[in-house]
């Protein structure tokens, strides 16, 4: 980021501003959780939400492993749909999270402190959503087990050449070392709201899930190996993850689905939604809380730059779909180019080529990259751009293959909104309790930034620091 | 307690005296019928009137029942409860107990199979029952008559099961006794014996069967002004009218196209629904053989007014509107010179140079070649087609004549307008109705259902408590055709006998007509035996036989025409005619009117298999539709009147409207528009309910098959329609490979320039051993016809689910097998209005690299050592994965519980013992019927021999009349399938896929005039 500042010396805008001392931090991070009427009544709000759209996801749920697959709009040929669109779009959501947390962590990029927490709280929600659906949108979901390797008196093994064999692995793996990861990052904090609770309940169950942190050195030295090792073990699987999920697809010979370049587009269309997510519940949460001197738009502004150069690589990706298919000579790719131009789903394509790869080069000025609005509205259509890909890759693919007798079209019915809708409202619930119960950022790598900046301002120290007369706050 | 006890028994020692004096007395007053229960009643005691009143008499209070009492009650009460679930236990008929004595040949869990008849229309088709354990199973042709079965009466044996069938005898609507009705209509026949049963009308079906003529003789004999109505909706007056415009008698005619070379077909279907269609199928498909690059071929040039198969397969076909037919025939008897036809021309469309060609072509072929009109056409064309035929010299040769089968032939309109007019003279006493439902199919100008109620008693009999039931004063259930003893002529006059092929009818009370109508007309007695058991057909039957069959051992006789299922030597002989035409054939008119035609549905026939679910949702053969009829129109004149699919349009006919949902047809004549009937049904079962509009309304009898005039209007609303197809053109892919008998010699593989050849594989080439067997299917596109018969049959034998409008909707038909109907270019040059047709049969290809097998992360699905793809329900978790992953798209999905019969216990019984039935969430596919290769291999093995080459028959092979599709054993080099696959035409379909399916195909050849240029 060093280079940075050459160009855009005019924008060099610190990562931490206000007042600020370790003792401010405690309070105005911790305080969120610890007094529980600082809350906004907007907070109210999302829980409605969630609280609303929740039961529909678990009616939908109940109703579906009631009746079967067919309460949903999936038919032959298009036999998968709206399930693995949403699947999909899911995973893709959580990738910012393991990104921030374990990658940029490894580059030392001292800016994902303030946001790290966050993320990874929303990478483990929306992989609890993702999830859900490749395990309901089986037939039968009650031997689902039959997917895992284990013992058992038939002799049978799963068919380790599937990708969804390979899916259930690399997405029990993220999910395991996601939450492991978010919640030994957890452990420090959770020791703070221990000592800073005044009810005892809270105490009691800071306390436990702190499991008996001391804040002693060897703790720390510990804490230190435990945190990189796992940033090292989720490094391959920010990768990987997506990249599997791709494999379900280019394994396939369905034109459209063949894709040797689908591993490294999903990762970073995955990382593009992903931080599209991120920023969609940063910038508002940020101004509610008061944390605009923690989240600055100096972060804002990065993240905006990911999402530039990711939904360029997508881009890149749709361009060389397109490349292909003609330089393929095969009619069915062909063909598949010119349904997805001119077919009955042409608008959804051209939806998505606005969404992914017109509206993010907004971006491109600073200026706009700066003002939270135009960021905001460009992550919603990055949001709805995401969905639109995997709808333009699962069902435009497959209504029209090879033989033009079997063709036919997909419309999603009532309990696809419902279960998507209902995914949606528990992610919101879950997000929404998180930054009521948990710290959402994460205070002591806070302490630890301040003291960084301290040192070396330079680094994009924007605060002002407080001795301790003043400490106390606000 | 005590206390209240002792009170009690306090009151009833009060109560209970009475003295016999005051009976006495009582009784003494007593005048006229007095009726006693007991003495305490006469003496009108205070405890005799608590006993009446008291819901629970003899009791003691309820203060007095104690817990021991309450729980010994509540025990006996359970105990009764759970008596009741014991039926078996206290009545008789619900033993299951195994054989005693087995039944001769019967080895449970194997077949057994009987030959038995199917009639339709009058004409039987000798066909052989599956039965398994008593259960009929399956319906496929008789191999001793011909081959093959079409699906209407492959599936209709599901009617025997429909759980919707009428089961009791009504009486208005309340449920009787068939006693109750003899007794009432034996009491009116008496009545009318007086004047011979003057006022006596019996309108059945149209019956060839020599038993039911005879009976009918005889009863007419006993009542001889008694009427006998043979009626069908699908009548083929026209053709016997014809014969005596031609001939001045009644003649059928029967057409063997085995040694015709050309064949004209004036919009006859003689491939599909015309009498006699599976064997002329077979002789003219069976005149197409090509073997390597050498073909010898007839040629087939159709006249068409509504598309049909016969058009789609033909070689030349032109769409003719069904009023210019009459001067196109007469144009062409013109030219070849038939005595006694004059006028008639050329109606648009049609190239004279062309007709010249065939003319000279006909002409070069004197007795090889047969004209066929179809029973649609007027009296005058069919007189007209008679003169042609007889010019040609085709009399005696490809065209036979014989005295007609079917009893009152020809009449049919004409009588049941006669019987119209005789109700509404209140001449009709008693009107006994078999069958045929004439309230919702009479033509629209009889009212028939008004003239019914001048009838004071009427019964029907029928399969279903359906339209003409609710207006009759008697409902009878009817026994299906496989519960009854039968036989029925064929349309060259065998005889095919039919027997029952189950012990009891499914419902106790359905009889067969023959048997009620012994009963009614016979003096009892009359039939030796159980006649007046519900089943006496089998005396009616026996007593007929014995008496006409010249056998002196009757009983042998008997013995072995059953186990044929055909009496020898009975098909009719020629009959001799006289031409005597003197016709004139109107001129070629303006083409524009509109002008409306009816035809039976393709499926559903006039309507009666309306409650039959596999006829519904069996594609139409051309159209792919399923659960409606539909207004088709041209697109040209889609265009013109600005119509798309599925647009509600309402026709206007002469006063009377109907509306329906548009369907575009290629190759429909321009200002025509087509319905089919046998739809709209109002009251027949569930399964009927909903699906399409009711033509007939718009059906006078004056026109019953065209008409003109019609008036189409948009409604404004749309109407959704199932199509199990929604694209019919091959997009220029190489899928169907066809090319014409001058192309077959230079390139024999009808592959395209631009093949996508195999692609190169790091993986080794052949993985199944060259020992064993490797099955391998063939399917030869030159002799599909279309038909659609497969796909019944492998719906029937697999248990394959119905699915309903709404899920085919959906996209998610179950059918394993799936004929695809393709348009493409005539004679080489695009042509929407009149298209080629290419028919493709596809179900799973059973690929050696199948690409379904590797994605599927529970190996459900997997490979056999002798290259079956094959399918394990119980292992299949149902990601879809490999439905995505099979390029022919040959998987199907239970989406939901489609096999869920809670509500239909019947159709349970119909399910094939030896294929799994599929619960939801599992995939199914074809599997080379593995059922019957097991079988044969089980026979083999204990034979110790090898299976030999065609003892498996598959089930579409089996149902298939033209042998389009052939299995076996392709590491046999002798074996059938192997020589196929060695055939010039042999291709793969998608085949640069590199999946290698065993099923492949050979192309299809078609031979058009040289002469005719398009």
């Amino acid at each position: 980021m060093a280079t940075d500042t050459k160009f855009e010396p005019k924008y060099n805008e610190p990562i931490l501003t206000g007042d600020q001392s370790h003792g401010i931090m405690t309070d105005r991070i911790g305080s969120i959780v610890m007094s529980q009427d600082k809350h906004p009544n907007i907070w109210w709000a999302f829980i409605a939400f969630g609280v609303t759209f929740t039961p529909v996801l678990i009616f939908s749920i109940a109703y579906l492993v009631y009746k079967g697959i067919g309460i949903w709009g999936n038919n032959q040929p298009v036999a998968w749909a709206c399930d693995i669109i949403n699947f999909v779009w899911w995973i893709g959501i959580g990738h910012a999270g393991t990104l921030i947390s374990a990658i940029l962590l490894l580059f030392r990029q001292q800016w994902r402190n303030s946001i790290n927490r966050f993320a990874e709280a929303m990478t483990i929600f929306a992989v609890m959503c993702a999830g859900l659906y490749p395990l309901l949108h089986t037939g039968r979901p009650w031997v689902d087990y039959w997917i895992m390797p284990y013992p058992n008196i038939l002799g049978m093994w799963p068919q380790f050449r599937s990708p969804l064999v390979w899916d259930v692995f690399a997405i029990s793996t993220y999910f395991t070392v996601s939450l492991l990861f978010w919640y030994i990052g957890l452990v420090p904090d959770f020791a703070t709201l221990r000592d800073h609770s005044k009810s005892k309940v809270a105490k009691k169950i800071y306390g436990v899930v702190a499991m008996g942190w001391r804040g002693s050195a060897r703790h720390w030295h510990r804490y230190e190996a435990a945190y990189l090792i796992l940033a090292g073990l989720s490094t391959p699987l920010v990768l990987s993850v997506h990249s599997i999920v791709s494999l379900d697809f280019a394994v396939s010979i369905l034109p459209g689905w063949n894709v040797t370049v689908f591993p490294p587009y999903f990762v970073a269309g995955a990382v593009f939604a992903g931080f599209a997510m991120v920023l969609l519940f940063m910038i508002p949460i940020r101004k509610w809380y008061n944390l605009e001197d923690y989240v600055t738009i100096r972060h804002i502004d990065w993240m905006a730059k990911i999402m530039l150069t990711t939904g360029l690589i997508v881009f890149y990706g749709y361009i060389l779909e397109m490349f292909y298919c003609w330089y393929s000579g095969n009619i069915y790719e062909i063909y598949l180019c010119i349904n997805r131009l001119s077919g009955p789903y042409a608008p959804a394509y051209f939806a998505l080529i606005f969404c992914n790869g017109i509206a993010p080069q907004i971006l491109w000025s600073p200026k706009m990259r700066r003002n939270l609005p135009v960021v905001f509205t460009v992550c919603i259509i990055v949001s709805i751009g995401m969905w639109l890909e995997r709808f333009v890759i699962i069902p435009v693919s497959l209504h029209r293959d090879f033989l033009p007798s079997s063709w036919g079209m997909y419309y999603p019915t009532f309990w696809d909104y419902a279960m998507f809708l209902g995914t949606m409202g528990f992610f919101t619930l879950m997000m929404f309790l998180f930054v009521r119960f948990l710290p959402m950022l994460n205070l002591f790598e806070m302490k630890d930034l301040l003291y960084k900046l301290n040192a070396d301002p330079s680094k994009g120290a924007g605060h002002n620091m407080v001795t301790s007369e003043k400490e106390g706050g606000k | 307690m005590l206390l209240d006890k002792e009170q009690d028994n306090m009151k009833t020692k009060n109560r209970g005296e009475f003295s016999l004096n005051t009976i006495r007395e009582k009784l003494a007053d007593a005048r006229g019928k007095t009726y006693w229960r007991s003495l305490n009643e006469i003496a009108e005691t205070e405890e005799f009137s608590a006993w009446l009143e008291d819901e629970f008499p003899n009791r003691s209070t309820l203060k007095q029942v104690d817990r021991r009492d309450f729980l010994r009650f509540m025990g006996a009460s359970i105990l009764m409860a759970s008596l009741g679930g014991c039926r078996s236990v206290f009545m008789e008929d619900q033993n299951f107990v195994p054989y005693v004595k087995n039944p001769e040949n019967m080895v449970p869990g194997n077949p057994l199979y009987y030959a038995t008849n199917h009639s339709l229309s009058g004409y039987a088709s000798s066909v052989l029952v599956r039965s398994d354990m008593g259960r009929p199973m399956k319906i496929d042709g008789n191999p001793a008559v011909g081959r093959g079965c079409n699906s209407i009466t492959q599936a209709s044996i599901l009617d025997m099961y429909d759980p919707d069938r009428s089961k009791q005898v009504l009486e208005k609507g309340v449920v009787s006794t068939w006693d109750a009705f003899f007794k009432e209509f034996r009491k009116a026949l008496e009545n009318s014996k007086s004047t011979g049963g003057s006022g006596v009308r019996v309108v059945t079906e149209f019956t060839g069967s020599p038993s039911f003529i005879a009976l009918m003789n005889k009863a007419k004999e006993l009542y001889p002004n008694m009427e006998w109505i043979s009626y069908e909706p699908v009548s083929r007056d026209n053709v016997f009218q014809g014969a005596m415009l031609a001939y001045g008698k009644k003649v059928e005619t029967t057409y063997h196209l085995k040694n015709a070379k050309t064949v004209v077909s004036f919009d006859a279907d003689f491939l599909e629904s015309m009498p006699g269609a599976l064997k002329m199928s077979a002789d003219f498909m069976g005149s197409r053989k090509v073997e390597g690059n050498k073909a010898d071929f007839n040629r087939l040039y159709s006249f068409e007014s509504a598309p049909s198969l016969t058009g789609a397969n033909a070689d030349h076909k032109w769409p003719v509107k069904a009023s210019e037919m009459e001067s196109l025939i007469g144009y062409i008897a013109g030219l070849l010179g038939v005595p006694g036809v004059s006028g008639g021309s050329l109606p648009d469309g049609v190239s004279s140079k062309a007709v010249d060609a065939m003319a000279k072509e006909l002409l070069a072929n004197k007795g090889k070649c047969a004209i066929i009109p179809s029973d649609f056409l007027s009296a005058k064309c069919h007189a007209v087609v008679h003169g042609l035929n007889q010019v040609l010299g085709n009399a005696g040769s490809t065209v036979v004549y014989t005295d007609p089968v079917v009893a009152g032939c020809g009449e049919s309109n004409n009588k049941m307008h006669q019987l119209v007019q005789e109700m509404n003279a209140k001449k009709v006493d008693v009107l006994l109705m078999f069958g045929n439902n004439p309230v919702f199919n009479a033509p629209a100008d009889f009212a028939f259902k008004d003239a019914l109620k001048n009838v004071p008693l009427k019964a029907y009999w029928g399969l279903h408590e359906d339209e003409t039931s609710k207006v009759s004063d008697w409902h009878l259930p009817a026994a299906h055709f496989l519960e009854v003893w039968s036989d029925g002529r064929d349309v060259d006059g065998s005889v095919y006998l039919g027997q029952p092929l189950i012990s009891a009818p499914l419902y106790s009370s359905c009889r067969s007509k023959d048997s009620i109508l012994a009963r009614l007309f016979l003096p009892s007695g009359t039939l030796k035996g159980k006649s007046e058991e519900p089943f006496a057909s089998e005396e009616v039957l026996k007593n007929y036989w014995e008496k006409s069959s010249s056998s002196n051992n009757f009983e042998s006789f008997w013995k072995r025409s059953l186990e044929k299922g055909l009496v020898g030597g009975t098909s009719l002989p020629s009959t001799s005619v006289n031409l005597n035409l003197d016709v004139h054939c109107k001129e070629s008119g303006s083409n524009n009117d509109l002008e409306l035609m009816f035809r039976p549905d393709p499926t559903v026939y006039d309507g009666r298999y309306a409650n039959n679910g596999w006829l519904q949702e069996l594609p139409k053969p051309l159209t792919k539709l399923t659960w409606d009829n539909t207004v088709q129109v041209s697109p040209k004149l889609a265009e013109k009147l600005n119509l798309n699919a599925e647009d509600v349009v309402a026709l206007t006919l002469s006063g009377r409207k109907v509306e329906g949902a548009v369907w575009i047809v290629p190759g429909m004549p321009d200002n025509s528009v087509l319905v089919h009937l046998g739809y709209g049904r109002v009251r027949c079962g569930q399964v009927s309910r909903d699906a399409g509009f009711d033509a007939y309304q718009l059906r006078s009898s004056d026109a019953l098959w065209n008409a003109t005039g019609v008036k189409i209007e948009k409604v404004g609303k749309k109407y959704d329609l199932a199509s199990t197809q929604m694209h019919q053109s091959m997009e220029g892919r190489d899928l169907v490979r066809s090319g014409t008998v001058a192309e077959l010699e230079k390139n024999p593989t009808f592959s395209p320039e631009h093949v996508h050849h195999k692609h190169m594989s790091m993986y080794p080439e052949d993985v199944f051993p060259d020992k064993g067997y490797q099955w391998a299917m063939v399917v030869d596109l030159n002799q599909c016809t279309g038909c659609g018969s497969c796909v019944t049959a492998c719906q029937v034998e697999n248990n394959i689910a119905v699915i309903g409008k709404d899920q085919t909707r959906r996209g998610r038909h179950m059918h394993w097998l799936r004929i695809d109907t393709y348009f493409g270019p005539r004679d080489g040059k695009g042509d929407l209005d009149n298209p080629s047709v290419h028919f493709q049969p596809i179900a799973c290809m059973h690929c050696e690299k199948a690409p379904c097998e590797p994605v599927c992360p529970v190996a459900a699905t997997n490979h056999s050592h002798e290259g079956l793809n094959q399918m394990v329900y119980n292992r299949c978790i149902g990601t879809r994965y490999c439905s995505n992953n099979c390029p022919y798209k040959v998987r199907k999905f239970n989406y939901l519980n489609f096999n869920d019969n809670w509500d239909f216990p019947t159709k349970n019984l119909l399910n094939n013992p030896r294929v799994t039935v599929r619960g939801r969430g599992v995939m199914e596919k074809c599997s080379y019927c593995v059922q019957r290769i097991n079988a044969a291999r089980i026979v083999a093995k204990r034979e110790n021999r090898e299976i030999k080459d065609g003892e498996v028959v598959v089930a579409c092979q089996e149902a298939c009349s033209t042998d389009a599709i052939t299995f076996g054993n392709k590491n046999d080099a002798n074996s059938a399938v192997s020589k196929m696959r060695k055939e010039p035409r042999n291709y793969l379909l998608l085949e640069e896929l590199n999946a290698v399916p065993r099923t492949t195909y050979l192309g299809k050849v078609r031979n058009p005039n040289p002469e005719i240029e398009a």
